[in-house]
């Protein structure tokens, strides 16, 4: 994998471009939690060698758009807008994704709290056997980040 | 006509063994989708000679919910007791909603004769 400055981000993928990288893979982001990194694959489709660049952003989170260079970079744009928060600096379509609205957290941040995680009951919380149930301790699903469960006595164990 | 193969190894569904399963919930509590439900009571079995009777877990109820399953591996993985393989059967449709939530008497007709 490439690492290259964001500053960088659109000249370092146009030469990808010229250098036969004719096939966009795809740009996906992850939360670093001091900072997000956005990682973007290309493919060349005469020897299917595959190129892998990244970038991290600064705290504005801003990154600007590839989808002039590859096309179909526009959908992952929109999902890292959605997603990560990011702001996607000349992307022609900012249309949620997924989201009904562009309302809330950015889905896939870590400090995000993910309400159907909290509201629906997990299948794991319970021991086996049906009279072990009493002296249970509380156990936290995988996905549910402390201090989200608040139970009766305030404590989250 | 090309004949479309699936492979004896590929990994279209997960099979359970009832009969393997303890009822520990590790599967279920690492499952990242939560697509796996168990429900089981405890009974206790007085062995010949043994001084106090033994507590074994008895599964009432197991499902996976394939609408939900990612195909991760993780509960093939964790199960201490090999009670879950990969299936090569082609995994089925459903015209609904929760259509694809399967419980012990289809999980055991996938879970392959000679485990994983
Ligand atoms: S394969 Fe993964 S998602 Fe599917 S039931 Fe197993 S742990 Fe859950
Ligand atoms: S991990 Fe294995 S033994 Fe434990 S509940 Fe799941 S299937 Fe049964």
């Amino acid at each position: 994998m490439r690492r290259v400055p964001v500053s960088d981000w659109v000249t370092e993928l146009a030469a990808c471009q010229a250098a036969g990288f004719d096939c966009f893979g795809m740009i996906a982001g992850v939360d670093r939690v001091e900072s997000i990194e956005v990682i973007a694959s290309v493919v060349r489709s005469s020897d299917a060698s595959c190129e892998l660049m990244s970038t991290t952003l600064d705290a504005d989170r801003t990154v600007a758009s590839i989808a002039h260079v590859y096309t179909g970079a526009a959908w992952y744009e929109r999902e890292l807008a959605e997603m990560f928060g990011v702001l996607v600096a000349g992307a022609g379509d900012d249309r949620p994704l997924l989201r009904r609205t562009d309302e809330g957290a950015p889905t896939l941040l870590k400090s995000t709290i993910l309400g159907a995680r909290v509201l629906t009951p997990w299948p794991g919380d319970a021991d086996a056997g049906d009279d072990a149930k009493a002296n249970r301790r509380r156990q936290r699903a995988v996905g549910v980040a402390e201090g989200w469960l608040v139970d009766e006595s305030g404590s989250d164990d | 006509m090309t004949e479309r193969v699936i492979p004896p190894n590929a990994h279209s569904l997960i099979g359970l063994n009832p009969e393997a399963c303890t009822s520990c919930m590790i599967c279920v509590r690492e499952c990242p989708v939560w697509c796996i439900d168990l429900a089981s009571h405890t009974h206790e079995v007085t062995e010949e000679g043994a001084r106090r009777p033994k507590v074994v877990h008895v599964l009432d109820e197991f499902t996976i919910d394939f609408g939900a399953c990612m195909y991760c591996g993780i509960c093939v993985d964790v199960c201490p007791f090999d009670a879950l393989a990969w299936s090569s059967e082609i995994d089925p449709s459903a015209h609904a909603a929760g259509g694809l939530v399967h419980g012990i008497d289809q999980l055991v007709k996938w879970f392959p004769a000679s485990g994983s």
